[in-house]
């Protein structure tokens, strides 16, 4: 028999953690519906050598035709993409990348936890592009000064507004001097180095971090296995008030009553939802009569491996210990005043200090690639570039016309293609960054701008974005849909531009803060 | 070289080392592990896709590309042409041609310029055909089938070798081979 819960949640990775984390510690009877299984770490995880996997570490051919992450060790995490397809155009590949399971995406993720800045908040008030967020970085301050401890976030301040200080466990780690080197000539050409931000601890995710505490609380109920396939609404009001769903396993049907719903299914399957629960009162999708709903797409581009390139002195492992280890971040540099660059906006990159070259860009075979990687081994400095992508109308997804999961759920058509100022970007990076590691001395072994395919970045983010405006967006600045009051979205769906950070920490500000709310409001009897 | 190091170098540049997590469950009386082997490592496995020819050109360029040195497995003692044979006929129809091709085009050129077959052909005349292993890397794959395979078959032939069991038996064993967390099927 359905049961009476105050809010359900639908999705148990960041956004849908953190909602269930507050929710319930607030005292809020949460019931989270999430689609994959629940894994016993314990019994689901095991050690292997790379010999004793069937492909010998290759993976089954064909199995993963767009999550290039997947490793035959983890490839039981990811979706199953036969059984979750989706569609793009003929040649306009887009990588979706996904894990179905409690923890979502939290159980795998890099951890690289970065504020936005007001450069990304008040970007069209900065260089005229795109819309405004409706919040601002002093807004958010709050929130995310107290994500960051949840999540044990390490890096150091710099004082910088593109890159806004934390709350953080200081890393004061030494450089090495390879690192130094970089740093100096990085410095020359007016070009920030910091260190890198990241949570720490052997897991940071929702499964560790979060839903232990939400369920200690004895308010929340979470169901693996519960595939929500739409959103029901009362015809006369148009709020939500029911969830329908499915189990993973069965197929069998089931609906759930719904007073508030807080989705943090993941940014394309929030929308993707949302544009399946048409109605009489909503006929272009739940909460859609700005009609931007599935708009807007974007994500930060990524060009692997930029600029790879030898330390000269740790050759043949001759240099001393102190020469190589150790990482480092940039932060956006370029267009924070006035430039004629050929773009706008900018870019940020990760910098390593040490490990080999990929054999693959070394010209030699045999005995001599023998040699040469052993005279290589440790002495690489690799960076990579991680660029804003602009939300643009016309990137968008849309329910694909017959196209249907293997549970009948119509799928995404999705529709994403880098312009021009990402391509600019892009090949400036790789300038620069060839420019600073010549500067440090370094040997360019090899340089390159091509970005992977749109979405390969699993920081996709948009199509159903917060904005003053309900013509021009779905939610207002508290997560809430325009339309619908008791309906919130908390991913990154929800994102009305990305910068060059990393998403998830803004993810779990704004649900934060969103849970919050709705919190007050529901004491207030106004939502 | 050191295994973790050639494997990492393989993966990519950057990629930490990959350290074994604490381990699992405590072993009792009742949670027993017994060591096991690996199909391949008591058994020779049926041939499925590549032609006796093919078979022989792929046995030369595993040859070339990785001998054995420095106390490593040659990618033929690792059993890589057979792996291969096992892994292309699974592969999607774009890289079994790329490698039928490829794997023809070597041949043909061999006979054409060695009258001999890539197979019989000694260390210089096979470096004649296996040029444009040794020109400087570009990020768009070759345009030229026989490059492109080339560059393709470099990378797949040096990393079925380092992940092979014989591989792993040169480095120290087991935790020489690169023990990693493998997630078990769950439901
Ligand atoms: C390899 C990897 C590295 C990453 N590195 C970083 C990084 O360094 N820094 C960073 O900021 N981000 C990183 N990310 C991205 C980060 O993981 C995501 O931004 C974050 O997890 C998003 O949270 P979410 O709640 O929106 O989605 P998810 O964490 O994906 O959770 C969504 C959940 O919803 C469930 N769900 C989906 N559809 C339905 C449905 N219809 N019904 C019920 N449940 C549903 C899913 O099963 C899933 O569990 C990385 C991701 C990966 C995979």
């Amino acid at each position: 028999m359905a049961k009476d819960y105050d809010v359900v949640i639908v999705g148990s990775g960041a956004s849908g953690g953190m909602a269930a984390y507050i929710l319930c510690k607030a005292g809020v009877k949460c019931l989270m519906l999430e689609a994959g299984p629940m894994a016993d770490l314990d019994r689901h995880k095991t050690l292997k050598a790379v010999y004793e996997l069937p492909y010998r570490g290759f993976n089954k051919p064909g199995r993963f035709p767009h999550i290039t992450q997947a490793s035959e060790f983890d490839a039981n995490m990811w979706i199953d993409e036969k059984a979750n397809p989706y569609s793009y155009p003929e040649n306009d590949p887009y990588y979706w990348v996904r894990i179905r399971m409690v923890g979502g995406k939290t159980l795998r993720w890099g951890r690289a936890s970065w504020r936005l800045s007001n450069y990304e908040f008040k970007c069209k008030d900065h260089d005229g592009f795109g819309e405004n967020w409706p919040v601002d970085l002093a807004e958010l301050s709050p929130f995310y000064d107290r994500v960051e401890p949840i999540f044990k976030v390490s890096g150091r301040n710099e004082g910088w507004a593109q890159m806004p200080d934390g709350k953080l466990i200081l890393d004061d780690s030494r450089d090495s001097t390879s690192i130094e080197r970089f740093k100096a000539a990085a410095a020359k050409l007016g070009v920030p180095t910091s260190k890198p931000r990241r949570s720490t601890g052997t897991l940071a995710s929702s499964v560790n971090l979060l839903l232990p505490e939400a369920l200690a609380t004895g308010n929340l109920t979470i169901v693996p296995n519960a595939i929500v396939r739409e959103i029901g609404v009362d015809s006369n009001t148009g709020l939500v008030n029911a969830v329908h769903f499915l189990d993973r396993r069965s197929k069998r049907e089931f609906s759930v009553p719904a007073k508030y719903l807080m989705l943090g299914a993941s940014t394309l399957e929030s929308t993707r939802l949302m544009l399946n629960s048409r109605s009489r009162i909503h006929p272009n999708g739940l909460a859609n009569s700005s009609g931007v709903l599935g708009h807007y797409l974007f994500d930060q581009f990524y060009v692997k491996n930029t600029v790879v390139a030898i330390v000269p002195e740790a050759r043949g492992g001759k240099g001393p210990r102190t020469l190589m280890g150790g990482a480092g971040y940039i932060p956006r540099f370029t267009n924070l005043k006035h430039t004629d660059l050929n773009f706008i906006r900018g870019y940020a990159y990760d910098f390593h200090s040490g490990g080999t070259p990929n054999a693959e860009l070394i010209p030699a075979y045999g005995e001599q690639l023998v040699k040469q990687l052993a005279d290589l081994q440790g002495a690489a400095f690799s960076m990579t570039t991680m660029g804003e992508g602009l939300p643009r109308y016309e990137n968008k997804v849309s329910i694909h016309p017959a196209l249907k999961d293997a549970w009948g759920i119509p799928c995404l058509h999705i529709e994403q293609k880098y312009t021009d100022n990402e391509f600019n970007m892009a090949k400036h990076a790789m300038e620069t960054g060839a420019a600073a590691m010549e500067g440090a001395g370094f040997e360019v072994l090899a340089k390159h701008w091509e970005m992977v395919p749109p979405g390969e970045s699993i920081h996709e983010l948009g199509t159903c974005r917060m904005g003053a405006d309900p013509k021009k967006s779905v939610l207002n600045k508290w997560n809430q849909a325009h339309d619908v009051k008791n309906l919130f979205v908390l991913d990154g769906s929800s994102f009305a531009s990305g910068g060059a950070q990393n998403p998830t920490l803004t993810i779990l500000a704004l649900t934060m803060r969103a849970s919050e709310y709705l919190i007050a409001q529901r004491k207030k009897g106004s939502v | 070289m050191k295994r973790r190091s050639a494997l990492g170098s393989l993966i990519g540049v950057g990629v930490a080392a990959q350290t074994p997590p604490s381990s699992n469950a405590p072993r009792t009386e009742d949670n027993v592990k017994l060591d096991t082997s690996t199909h391949e490592a008591v058994a020779d496995a049926k041939p499925k896709f590549f032609s006796e020819q093919q078979f022989k050109t792929l046995t030369r360029l595993c040859g070339a590309i990785l001998p054995a040195v420095n106390g490593r497995p040659s990618a033929n003692e690792a059993g890589v042409p057979e792996f291969l044979d096992f892994l292309l006929a699974e592969s999607p129809t774009a890289r079994q041609v790329l490698y039928s091709q490829g794997l023809d085009q070597l041949d043909v050129n061999a006979r054409q310029l060695h009258n001999k077959a890539f197979a019989s052909t000694n260390a210089a005349e096979a470096a004649e055909h296996l040029k444009p292993l040794t020109a400087k890397w570009t990020w768009a794959a070759p345009k030229d089938l026989l490059a492109k395979f080339l560059r393709d078959a470099k990378n797949d032939i040096l990393r079925a070798s380092m992940n092979s069991r014989a591989w792993a038996e040169a480095s120290g064993g087991r935790r020489g081979a690169g023990v990693n967390t493998y997630w078990e099927v769950i439901d």
